[in-house]
């Protein structure tokens, strides 16, 4: 009893002493679990940031991007969030149209982005390009293009992520609609016999690709990276396909409710400066928005640039994407 | 309705007092359940208003007319149905050879890892599973890749249902055999009764009185069952009624659908508790002693060969996974791996579970007092469906979508207050909810028979509230108390929906890391944080039942 007792008591203690030093102003920002995790950038931006801000910065991690944009919306003006960090361009256009958000002070002139940034809402912090990863051991010779992913046959086995509940799969929902348009589905049901599973997020169907399930999995071309740096194997590969990689851009934004607005565009600026950066690549695997440099690992240098970076306007996907994932749930479950 | 089941009722204790072997629950703790399951029924009853309230007709035409929808319901009851017929048939063979052969070595450690894959993460289950039964799985290894058949599909759903919920059956049916008195089985081998007569006239009994309720909460879990039915089901073909939840709220963060969806998730899986509620039947014992049994029909050479082969099935079966999870673990403790994080984790999860599994066991314990039903058959219509009403309430947690109590407790939660004190005790209270429907088919057998064994000697020495307790009710159902604390305190410690709701990032328990180290690469972290859990999980588990539990 007395063991349960003191573990109790510590573990209040973590909560009450947030609490005791309610003197500063607090900055409270939405993100995803990752993003703040041991491994992730938020531990560090933290530290770097509360150093010069006099504030004390909050965070609230949620499970992505989709479902920040969810809590929000049912959150509505009671919400604490002052930002928002963890959207994608996937989600811009639906975020804007529910008026949360208010555009930022920031000069985004630095900027240095695969496409041309012009949102003054949504600041951008990384960027990724989708790809499927592939074992090189176990597939010496993988699909060079989409073409050749989308040819009849049931091999090589991929492992994919379910639009509906994850971002990459979504995004490779809409890669496939970039490149195919309205021939889309018949695209995809030459994908399916390949389909060893579709998974709820990318963390099952990558750990299945880690454990040799499958030889090749949907995920960023920046992964082969983090195999590089941390494991110091070449063994895992991303390909670029010549009808190009589907592009997601992170952004964050300021609420338009926010009691702390100065902050919340000291926060913004922040992010797009060097500083965080330079954190971006090995605690996040994704590109910074600005150019860093030597600051840019060479691991990062040696990925290959697709050879055409799709995205779809925001404004499609928020209008389409319930029926076009109809559609897809139509031609995958036949 | 209440001025007619007035004499009905003053009817029914007239004719309980004329037939005394019927107990009826001590007066104090059947109204403490009864106000246990008002309050169950009221926060289920909040959490769906606040979802529906923007609900229109539009909304609900939508729902009907969706041909898509039909077919995911359709497919969810199928997997539900198959997964439970299964998990249940496998486990009374098993759990029967358990209890016959009362005394072997390894015993005790193995009940302990049937207590595991229950409290598993989806994500651990679904690697266990595939590590040990996967395309490249030990399995596949073993017998030859192109031989083994792929997992992924109807079958790997199955499998990692039955891999939960078959231990999950043994657990929970076990205590149901041991409430048999020695009496029973002296009277069996005097009567010289074969195994086949003792099926049909004790366990069989038994089974009826026991397995409904864990019929139905096996079906209930397979229902909501989410990734583990999209990773193993092979993609969209199957998904279950969860997934069209997730995709409410994830995506169009629409509360009404998710609500309606939710409500009919819900009549889904009441029809089906209250199905198998009618397949229940109450079982009378004679009073005995208490004391341990002992069975004439354990001992003969086929009984154990039988057993045997039953035991060493279920061990393998179970034990594959978790052996991969084992191994697997162990190569991650060869890296560095981040103990002041793991160590953080693993109190706050020990607190708050500690905290939300004595809590869980005490409303399954008045539950299961007030769910005692006397001379059911002769009761009117108004009472019969009281008690129903109130039986339900223990499973009602279960019966929810976990993605709706979840958010709509959160919502509820935060319409009042936001203060991270709230946070933690709201953490607590959704952890508690979800484990009484455990506790209560745990402890329902075993309440039961005590209130016959001992009701009518109380209530003539006019033993009553907490003396009653700590005299008669605690000496006799310890043993059961403590599993059940045991088991709800293990649930609490591989929680993932509570904890994740509020994004505190101070609240990371083991779960939590092992999804944060999965999204940062860190497989082979996470493979060993997976361990350090079920270790936990052990550890704790056995704690309780010694310390909770006293000496067997």
């Amino acid at each position: 009893m007395r063991v349960s007792a003191s573990l109790l008591a510590a573990a209040f203690g973590i909560l009450l002493s947030g609490a005791a030093q309610a003197a500063e102003p607090t900055l409270t920002v939405y993100t995803y679990d990752s993003f703040i995790s041991e491994w992730g950038p938020g531990p560090a931006i933290q530290k770097q940031f509360e150093a010069q801000c006099q504030c004390k910065l909050t965070w609230v991690g949620l499970e992505d991007g989709a479902a920040l944009l969810s809590r929000l919306k049912m959150e509505g003006k009671k919400t604490k969030a002052d930002v928002v960090l963890g959207l994608d361009t996937n989600l811009t256009s639906e975020a804007a149209a529910t008026g949360f958000f208010a555009p930022a002070k920031v000069d985004g002139s630095k900027l240095k982005l695969p496409i041309a940034w012009n949102d003054k809402t949504f600041v951008p912090y990384d960027y990724g390009y989708f790809a499927f990863v592939y074992d090189s051991q176990k597939l010496p010779n993988p699909p060079k293009s989409l073409a050749e992913l989308t040819a009849p046959g049931d091999q090589p086995k991929i492992l994919l992520m379910d639009p509906r509940t994850s971002t990459p799969g979504l995004g490779l929902l809409l890669w496939m609609k970039e490149v195919y348009g309205d021939k889309a589905a018949d695209a995809w049901a030459k994908v399916a016999p390949k389909v060893l599973t579709i998974s709820k997020g990318w963390s099952e169907a990558y750990g299945l690709f880690v454990k040799g399930e499958a030889p090749m999995v949907l995920s960023y071309t920046t992964s082969p990276a983090y195999h590089q740096i941390n494991e110091k194997t070449d063994r895992y590969k991303a390909l670029d396909f010549p009808e190009g990689n589907y592009l997601q851009v992170e952004v964050a934004a300021r609420m338009a409710s926010s009691k702390h607005a100065d902050l919340a565009d000291q926060f913004l600026a922040f992010l797009i400066s060097p500083e965080v950066q330079k954190l971006i690549p090995t605690t996040n695997y994704m590109f910074p928005v600005i150019d860093i440099g030597d600051d840019l690992p060479s691991e990062f240098r040696s990925i290959p640039q697709p050879q055409k970076t799709l995205l779809m306007p925001s404004d499609d996907v928020a209008k389409h994407r319930n029926a076009w994932i109809r559609e897809w749930l139509e031609t995958v479950s036949r | 309705m209440a001025r007619d089941g007035q004499p009905l009722n003053l009817q029914a204790s007239v004719i309980m007092t004329a037939r005394p072997i019927a107990g009826q629950p001590p007066i104090g703790i059947a109204s403490l359940g009864r106000i246990a399951a008002i309050i169950l029924i009221a926060v289920i009853a909040a959490i769906l208003m606040r979802l529906l309230d923007q609900a229109s007709a539009g909304d609900i035409r939508d729902l009907i007319g969706d041909s898509y929808l039909r077919r995911v319901v359709a497919f969810t009851l199928m997997q539900a149905a198959l997964s439970t017929l299964l998990s249940i048939g496998l486990a009374v063979p098993v759990t029967r050879a358990l209890a016959r052969q009362s005394h072997f070595p390894g015993r005790a450690v193995l009940l302990r890892l049937f207590s595991l894959p229950l409290v598993m993460p989806a994500l651990v289950a679904i690697f266990g599973v595939v590590a040990a039964y996967g395309q490249q799985g030990w399995m596949a290894r073993l017998i030859g890749v192109e031989a083994w058949p792929s997992i992924y599909g109807l079958g790997g759903i199955l499998v990692a249902h039955v891999f939960f919920n078959l231990p999950l059956a043994v657990r929970l049916l076990l205590p149901a055999w041991q409430t048999v008195p020695a009496e029973s089985w002296r009277l069996a081998a005097q009567l010289g009764m074969t195994s086949g007569h003792i099926f049909r006239l004790i366990e069989g009994p038994l089974l009826r009185r026991a397995l409904p309720q864990i019929a139905a909460t096996i079906f209930m879990l397979c229902f909501v069952s989410f990734a583990i039915v999209l990773t193993l089901g092979g993609g969209p073909r199957a998904s279950t009624l969860e997934v069209a939840i997730f995709q409410a709220i994830r995506f169009d963060a629409d509360l009404p659908r998710a609500g309606l969806l939710a409500v009919l998730e819900l009549v889904l899986c009441l029809i089906a508790g209250i199905f198998c509620r009618s397949l229940t039947q109450r079982m009378d014992f004679a009073a005995g002693f208490g004391r341990p049994g002992w069975r004439h029909d354990a001992a003969t050479r086929s009984a154990r060969i039988c057993d045997g082969i039953w035991i060493v099935l279920a061990v393998f079966f179970v034990g594959l996974p978790e052996l991969a999870l084992l191994a697997d673990g162990l190569l991650g403790f060869t890296i560095d791996l981040p103990w002041p994080a793991i160590g953080r984790a693993a109190l706050l999860g020990l607190s708050i579970s500690l905290i939300a599994g004595a809590g869980a066991t005490f409303f399954g314990f008045v539950l299961a007092a007030a769910g005692h039903q006397p001379s059911s058959r002769r009761a009117g219509l108004f009472i019969r469906l009281m008690r129903s009403l109130q039986a339900l309430a223990g499973l009602l947690p279960l019966a929810m979508s976990p993605m709706v109590l979840g958010i709509g407790f959160y919502l509820l939660v935060t319409d009042y207050t936001d203060s991270d004190l709230w946070s933690v005790i709201g953490i607590i209270l959704l952890n508690i909810a979800m484990a009484i429907p455990f506790c209560l088919a745990l402890l329902m057998p075993a309440v039961d028979r005590n209130l016959q064994q001992h009701d009518r000697l109380c209530r003539e020495l006019g033993i009553v509230g907490v003396n009653r307790f700590r005299l008669v009710d605690w000496p006799s159902l310890r043993p059961q108390i403590a599993t059940a604390f045991a088991l709800a305190t293990s649930l609490g410690l591989g929680d993932l929906i509570g904890i994740s709701l509020f994004g505190n990032p101070d609240l990371r328990t083991l779960s939590m890391l092992l999804y944060e180290q999965l999204s940062a690469y860190r497989m082979d972290q996470a493979a060993a944080t997976a361990l350090i859990l079920l270790l936990l999980v052990l550890g704790v588990y056995g704690a309780i039942e010694r310390l909770a539990g006293g000496k067997q």
